[in-house]
């Protein structure tokens, strides 16, 4: 069964504005459940949009997406947020932390809107926090933690809701060798919970790490290549 | 509600992240607030102690008016008014001001008729130190708490003045009146009338005023206007008309002060404005991110309403905090020359405290909800877009 299945999505930024930008064009693709695909592609080809699309956050200009077998693009903007809330979690290239806020203040945001208890959200918040080694950070600001931290706390972010689907956009681009290594390892660990991972990344170390059961190819907004 | 009481609890550390910014938009509401009910405050509280010393008064005063200034009035013209249909009773009063070198202080001396009781003079204010009902003599006195105050006196001592011929005249105090009607007793001395005429050196078959008291209030235009046509030169005032004069004075000073805080107010609408105008670039991010992770727009604008509320009722409350007590503990030093006169500026009056709790709501709904109600627009602005859209920019 496919997770995301795209049909002649096109998006065009600035749309009838001399700075018109088409950033993605007639892009069509299935994404099965539980394999990871990895959208490879220079920066500017549309890989960051293409995500931003899958992820309910951006509405194509034409065009359908449909995920997990629901008609998305008509949906209002509030059922695409809770659509969004429920089944999907998001990785930022920048983090997209909110940087005065504490690390468990940012986990706990996610589950707020939900309705559940207290007591319910401090045990989801301290599961992530334990496995993406946080707990000793918990009570810092999130602008004070290094890069790598960042990028496992908003990867614990994405995971709060325990999403079917991982949006996840140049994880490793502001990371070294080593951290970029622990990241892949804790993506790899997200594939064994059978998890749709989504990842963004033209970083060589993501593309060989074997990660990913389908390689993308994006080029000016258009699927040039596909590969298992 | 659960989600209620999170969003809540996260208004408030959010608000925390910002304390700066947050205290001072605080602080200025609370200022704006500060300013304006205390001149309410103020402006009430006189103007309801005033209506209530007033229920005491004469329904008339009558007055003689000689090359535009007051003069001694003659006996007979009371006995020609109370033979008006709808007249109880005339009284001619014998009053003045004294003028005390030793505490610089303005007192008013009233001489009662002899064999007044205590019950007939302001008859609830006097529930202090004495409740007898003997009859006022010669040599005694009532006086206001701030005469005895401002002398260091009690109850049962002597008060001393020098009369109209320079000689030392000593009245024994039998009781003090209450601060219920501050505002008229506190300066105030009831001596007998024999007295107060031996004092201020007035003659026998005159008095300083009459006071006309008429049953029936809607006979007071109709009886005054028979006083003016027996006593020609007449000068009538009527209770209500006082009340009126009192109500438009302390309205006018009110109005005077409004307008100097005009400053306050133009602070408030720049704050009013800034809200308006848009969010920062921050502050859009923010609730990109939040929308990015599920938060639907109504929780977004919650949480902008929640932190708008937190902010002005805390501004409010600590703005009428901090002016009631300096109206009604401190007597209010910043604001009491705007109201008073210059006769009555010594010795001070307690201000009692009365509050008209409709006006309270009426400010907070006049800072209060504006203050909400403003930010809600560029939030929501800023929560329908697309979080992509802002990421971006």
């Amino acid at each position: 069964m496919s997770a995301i299945s795209v049909e002649k999505v096109s998006k065009i930024h600035n749309s009838g504005r001399p700075n018109e930008f088409r950033a993605i064009v007639d892009l069509s693709i299935d994404i099965p459940s539980g394999q990871t695909t990895i959208l490879a592609g220079p920066s500017g080809s549309g890989k960051t949009t293409f995500l931003a699309l899958l992820g309910l956050m951006s509405r194509p200009s034409s065009g359908r997406i449909a995920i997990q077998g629901k008609e998305t693009t008509l949906l209002s903007e509030s059922f695409r947020t809770v659509f969004r809330r429920h089944h999907i979690g998001f990785v930022f290239q920048h983090f997209n932390l909110v940087p005065d806020l504490t690390v468990k203040e940012n986990l706990d945001l996610v589950l707020y809107p939900n309705g559940m208890t207290l007591k319910r959200i401090r045990s989801v918040r301290e599961h992530v926090l334990e496995r993406f080694g946080l707990l000793n950070k918990a009570d810092y600001r999130a602008a004070l933690l290094s890069g790598g931290e960042k990028q496992r706390l908003a990867i614990g972010r994405a995971l709060m809701n325990d999403p079917e689907i991982v949006l996840i956009d140049e994880p490793t681009a502001h990371l070294d060798t080593a951290l970029s290594k622990k990241v892949i390892d804790l993506f790899l660990s997200l594939k064994k919970e059978k998890r749709t991972l989504i990842i963004a990344s033209h970083d060589p170390l993501v593309l060989e790490s074997g990660i990913a059961d389908r390689l993308v190819h994006l080029r000016d907004g258009r699927l040039v290549e596909e590969a298992a | 509600m659960r989600s209620f009481l999170y969003s809540f609890d996260f208004s408030i550390r959010s608000l925390l992240r910002r304390k700066t910014k947050n205290l001072s938009i605080t602080l200025l509401f609370a200022l704006i607030v500060f300013i304006f009910s205390g001149i309410d405050f103020m402006s009430n509280s006189l103007y309801e102690s005033t209506l209530r010393a007033l229920e005491f008064q004469p329904s008339i005063i009558v007055q003689k008016v000689k090359a535009g200034r007051q003069v001694p009035i003659s006996l007979d013209g009371a006995d020609k008014i109370s033979n008006i249909f709808g007249v109880a009773e005339v009284r001619g009063r014998v009053w003045g001001y004294y003028f005390d070198p030793y505490t610089g202080a303005n007192y008013t001396i009233m001489g009662a008729p002899e064999g007044l009781l205590e019950r007939d003079i302001l008859p609830t204010s006097l529930d202090r130190f004495h409740k007898e009902t003997q009859p006022l003599r010669h040599g005694e006195a009532f006086a206001g708490i701030g005469v005895l105050e401002a002398r260091g006196l009690i109850v049962g001592e002597e008060l001393y003045f020098n009369d109209c011929e320079d000689k030392p005249v000593a009245f024994k105090v039998r009781g003090a009146f209450s601060s219920t009607v501050s505002l008229w007793t506190y300066d105030m001395i009831v001596v007998t009338e024999a007295d107060a005429r031996s004092l201020f050196g007035v003659d026998r078959r005159k008095a300083w005023d009459l006071a006309v008291y008429v049953p029936n209030e809607f006979e007071v235009p109709r009886v005054g206007e028979k006083i003016i046509s027996m006593i020609p030169g007449a000068r009538v005032i009527a209770t209500d008309q006082l009340k009126r004069t009192y109500g438009s004075s302390f309205g006018f000073r009110s109005g005077v002060l409004l307008a100097s805080s005009m400053t306050c107010l133009l602070a408030f609408l720049i704050l009013a404005y800034d809200r308006v105008a848009g969010l920062s670039q921050e502050e859009q991010k923010e609730i990109a991110i939040l929308k990015a992770v599920g938060w639907q727009t109504r929780d977004v604008i919650r949480l902008n309403m929640q932190q708008s509320l937190i902010l002005s009722l805390s501004g409010f409350l600590l703005g009428i905090v901090l002016s009631y007590y300096h109206v009604f503990a401190t007597n209010a030093p910043l604001l009491r020359m705007v109201f008073s006169g210059w006769s009555v500026l010594y010795p001070p009056y307690p201000l009692p405290p009365f509050v008209d709790p409709s006006k309270i709501f009426g400010l907070m709904f006049l800072t209060v909800v504006p203050f909400i109600a403003v930010g809600i627009v560029p939030v929501w602005k800023a929560s329908i877009k697309d979080p992509e859209e802002v990421f971006r920019s």
